[in-house]
């Protein structure tokens, strides 16, 4: 019985392990245990180790962003790099290949040892308390014609995402003609523009009915878009868009 | 208006405002106030609740001043506000927060190429909470938003203005420093760029 609980013990203990924030964070993370000097990263060892630890949070069923194991690849790139002989007979000075990742980490370190200092900061201020509460998120209620940005197409389509999502997909499907053309749709658009001043752009397609109209209407307001018959704006990021008619 | 008359008028209105308000500001409500006068009679009201030892003093922050309680008597704050507390920031956020704040104005691809990481929820995060704005677009293929901080970071960590904040520069003597002696050559990166080609908005 001892021994068991010894034993559960000693495996609690080794599921503690750090986050990193990114690929620099842990190569710094790998270079400060190793006590390597950053200027002359032995690569074949540091690849090994930060492969060994990839493998680690994978086992764990850690999720990983995709970023680290592009690193991964880049530090076989660089191993490559180091390991082929270089013939130049033009240049006298050939660019280390680690140079560019050297650079780049010091860059983290910069900026995470300031936000080591920012926290530092942030905690003395947090023990110091304003008239009301503070606690309150401030948040920017702008009104939504306060000023205009022209909303490119990415915001446009990151909308559309949004509205496609929130509709029940259909677990069947079934070939039907279409039940509007594009044509239809941007004269509809075009009417209802006439009556109001403007129309919200997700308050619209979630009015559509099936997936389809909402497909068939989101191409009408980019061909009437694109045909220089309405405008397109959103005053702030991740605010409301808007469609005006252009005049 | 009598002498202290005036000085009780400067002091209701940092009372009264719910945001740090500055001398500038001070001079231009109260008639006939000079900056100077205004500076003289917020820094003799400052020494004033120091040395009275008030449960609050005044700060210097964000470029005005305001009343704050004491680091002392946080913990009966906390205690008052205990259902609505004030969120700290997370790694991610505090990262992204040192990047803009040397690096103003900047876009999130180079905030994302410092970190390795994509930044998107944190700086959605770092904008609602007001810490940082979209100050207008750059002039480059694709016009990406730029970013940078607002008064309210500046408030938000204690500081009077950017200048406050620590020197990234030190770490950079050291970079140069080291590089001479392996001989390589370490470009030197600007510790805060200038408006490189922003719109304005």
């Amino acid at each position: 019985m001892l021994i068991y609980r010894f034993k559960i013990n000693v495996m609690s203990y080794q599921i503690k392990i750090n986050v990193f924030e990114g690929p620099y964070d842990l190569l710094l993370f790998l270079i400060k245990k190793g006590e390597i000097d950053i200027y002359d990263i032995p690569i074949a060892k540091i690849s090994k180790e930060y492969l060994e630890y990839i493998a680690i949070m994978q086992s764990l069923d850690l999720e990983i962003a995709g970023e680290f194991i592009v690193m991964a690849a880049t530090l076989m790139r660089i191993k490559v790099k180091m390991l082929l002989p270089v013939y130049d007979e033009e240049e006298e000075e050939i660019e280390d290949p680690r140079r560019e990742l050297v650079r780049n980490l010091l860059e983290y370190q910069r900026i995470k040892d300031a936000a080591g200092q920012f926290e530092r900061l942030e905690f003395r201020s947090s023990m110091h308390f304003p008239r009301g509460d503070p606690a309150k998120d401030v948040t920017i209620e702008a009104q939504d014609d306060y000023f205009d940005m022209q909303a490119s197409i990415y915001e446009l389509v990151v909308a559309y995402n949004a509205v496609l999502k929130k509709r029940i997909e259909e677990k069947y499907h079934y070939v039907q003609p279409d039940p509007a053309t594009i044509e239809e749709k941007m004269e509809e658009i075009l009417r209802l523009l006439d009556a109001q001043k403007r129309i919200s752009f997700h308050q619209h397609l979630m009015n559509c009915g099936d997936r389809i109209i909402i497909v068939i209407n989101f191409l009408a307001i980019l061909e009437l878009a694109k045909r220089g018959q309405i405008r397109i704006s959103q005053s702030q990021p991740f605010r409301n868009i808007w469609i005006y008619k252009h005049i | 208006m009598a002498n202290n008359d005036r000085k009780h008028t400067v002091e209701a209105l940092l009372f009264a405002s719910d945001f740090p308000l500055s001398i500038k500001k001070i001079s231009e409500i109260i008639d006939d106030m000079t900056e100077e006068e205004a500076a003289e009679i917020v820094h003799e009201l400052q020494s004033e609740y120091e040395n009275l030892g008030r449960g609050f003093i005044l700060r210097h922050v964000a470029g005005g001043y305001e009343f704050v309680t004491k680091p002392d008597y946080a913990v009966w704050i906390k205690k008052l506000q205990a259902e609505r507390r004030r969120t700290r920031l997370s790694h991610a956020g505090l990262e992204i927060t040192a990047i803009i704040a040397y690096r103003q104005p900047v876009n999130r691809a180079d905030i994302e190429k410092i970190r390795g990481v994509d930044s998107g929820g944190a700086l959605r995060t770092l904008l609602e909470r007001n810490l940082i704005k979209i100050a207008g677009r750059e002039k480059s293929p694709g016009r990406p938003l730029l970013y940078k901080t607002t008064d309210e970071f500046l408030r938000f960590f204690g500081v009077n203005s950017l200048s406050d904040l620590p020197q990234l520069e030190e770490i950079e003597d050291l970079i140069q420093h080291d590089a001479k002696e392996t001989g390589m050559a370490i470009e030197q990166l600007p510790v805060a760029s200038g408006d490189s080609g922003s719109e304005e908005m």
